[in-house]
């Protein structure tokens, strides 16, 4: 087995571990789909990037059930600079949320679909 | 796109514009798949662009629950439950020949299982009766077996054991069922309309619905028994025709050691079904992922027997890799994996029959087939055969995974998909005159 390709499957082994942490992180999925990409496995990478899309529509969606889990976990790892007081964000904490909806979004949609 | 499935990638692409319509890198996809869609000559409806497509059929490196079946722990499991199927068949490792295309050399053998017999075998004797509770079929309403397949016939006044499940109305034979379908896989899925997602779809696409719905039911028993899907019982030794390739070399050529995919049954409605299950699909990634849908389908594809419902001509064909086989314009009915029954190997002068059944048996025939060899002209230019009946102590059972009343080069063509290529038993080999 090359080493580039065994390093890969440690990298995904270390994307899985940490989804055992945080399960509705859109970067992991991300991280797995650009992972199996380079893997050669397309289609296990589509899977991942519509568990992602699946999130994502979760943040937007107010009555998704895992709503507030993707809220959540998407705030803290694209949005970290959003700050909370009694619970609401500062400023102007939503529009940065979807901001960074836009910015990401683009690479959930994955081109290997 | 990558995997050429145009339209899904499309669709994708454009909900995604939706959402961001300026974003530069989604128009380019956009743009990129429309480029290859008309490259490959199709009309400029998205709608007709091909969605489906053949991906690689691998015992991913990551999977560790696989099991190496010759490893004694695995053989003792398999005979275990042979014990109850067939208490005079015993599973051993064997060696078959590589029959991977024309080339493929008669001496080159890779290792799998078998069934021998334990001791001598009448001729008319039952040897394997096994049930099954994964099974699936994709008639709403209809009169079957919610756990093991096997019609309902009504009309026998007094006859009938048929029971309902009060929660759900799903139809049961007998009590037993009943009883076994709480305990292996029903509270997971009772009352919560996950079934339909899958079922009364076109006759094109029974097949693949047929999968899916064996993937449901695999849910239900691993959410009821509280196991990861590929530990089930019923697929846990099954070999799913895995060809694992150089870690180099990314594109496969072999069409037929690769699976079907397409977005919706590998991905969209398994995860919608497990949502629809309560499942949490976040959480329980380590469960439920695309890889453990890929490799259970690739289990399923390569032992899953089919038959159409009230049908005398059942379809007498293990699938073939890629598709069910069909003997009629309709699609198979029912479906289900047999895991003891799909390890006998394949003969085309079979020393065992079998029938479809909710419960599947092996018989030792009575008769065996006659070898005939044509002329250029298709004469009749000779006979050998039949050898005698019954089946000696330590002989091999040899079940057939196509018609075997076909002539060779029909009866190759046939049973290609199960076998992953030319049939090279000692009738094919004589007949042909190789």
């Amino acid at each position: 087995m090359s080493a580039p390709h065994q390093s890969l499957l440690n990298n995904l082994a270390d994307v899985y571990n940490q989804l055992d942490k945080d399960p509705y992180d859109v970067a992991s999925y991300q991280n797995a789909a650009a992972l199996y990409n380079a893997l050669g496995y397309p289609d296990l990478a589509a899977g991942a990037a519509y568990k992602a899309l699946l999130l994502l529509d979760a943040v937007e969606d107010e009555s998704d059930e895992r709503h507030e889990d993707a809220v959540n976990a998407f705030r803290s790892s694209f949005a970290p600079h959003i700050h909370y007081k009694d619970g609401q964000p500062q400023d102007d904490g939503e529009d940065s949320t979807d901001l960074a909806i836009s910015k990401h979004i683009k690479h959930v949609v994955k081109p290997s679909v | 796109m990558a995997c050429r499935c145009l339209f899904s990638a499309y669709k994708y692409s454009k909900l995604g514009l939706d959402l961001v319509p300026d974003s530069e890198h989604l128009l380019m996809i956009n743009q990129n798949i429309q480029s290859l869609a008309q490259e490959l000559g199709h009309s400029t409806t998205p709608e007709d662009w091909p969605d489906s497509t053949l991906v690689r059929r691998e015992c991913y490196p990551w999977n560790a629950i696989e099991p190496d079946r010759f490893s004694s722990d695995s053989l003792v499991a398999i005979n275990a439950a042979m014990a109850k199927a067939a208490p005079k068949l015993i599973v051993q490792a064997v060696e078959l020949p590589v029959l991977g295309g024309d080339n493929a050399k008669a001496h080159v053998t890779v290792k799998q299982l078998g069934v021998f017999a334990r001791e001598e075998l009448k001729p008319g004797e039952i040897i394997l009766s096994e049930s099954s509770l994964l099974t699936a079929t994709n008639r709403l309403g209809d009169a079957i077996c919610d756990a093991c397949g096997t019609e309902i016939t009504s009309g026998n006044a007094g006859n009938d054991t048929s029971v309902i499940c009060d929660d759900c109305q799903a139809f049961f034979c007998t009590q037993d069922c009943l009883d076994q379908a709480n305990e292996a896989y029903h509270p997971a899925i009772c009352d919560k309309d996950v079934d339909s997602i899958a079922k009364e779809v076109p006759a094109a696409q029974a097949a693949d619905s047929l999968y899916l719905l064996l993937l449901l039911r695999s849910f239900a028993m691993a959410e009821t028994q509280n196991i990861h899907p590929l530990e089930i019982k019923e697929v846990k030794y099954i070999w799913g025709d895995y060809t694992n390739i150089s870690p180099n070399k990314h594109e496969t050529s072999n069409y037929l050691s690769t699976l079907p995919f397409n977005m919706d049954s590998n991905i969209v409605l398994p995860y919608l079904m497990l949502t629809k299950m309560g499942v949490n699909i976040f959480t329980e990634h380590r469960r439920y992922d695309t890889w453990v849908f890929n490799t259970l389908f690739a289990k399923f594809r390569g032992t899953a027997s089919a038959r159409l419902s009230g049908s005398e001509e059942s379809s007498h064909s293990r699938p073939s890799t890629g598709y069910v086989r069909l003997t009629r314009a309709r699609g198979p009915d029912v479906s289900a994996v047999h895991p003891c029954w799909c390890l006998a190997n394949h003969s085309c002068d079979p020393n065992v029959e079998w029938e479809w059944g909710g419960k599947i048996q092996f018989k030792v025939r009575e008769k065996r087939k006659e070898w005939k060899r044509y002329t250029e002209g298709q004469a009749l230019d000779e006979i050998v055969g039949p050898l005698k009946p019954g089946i000696k102590k330590g002989e091999e059972i040899l079940g057939h995974y196509c018609d075997i009343d076909l002539d060779v080069t029909q009866r190759r063509e046939w049973a290609a998909g199960a076998l992953g290529g030319k049939c090279r038993c000692d009738r094919c080999v004589w007949e042909s005159k190789e």
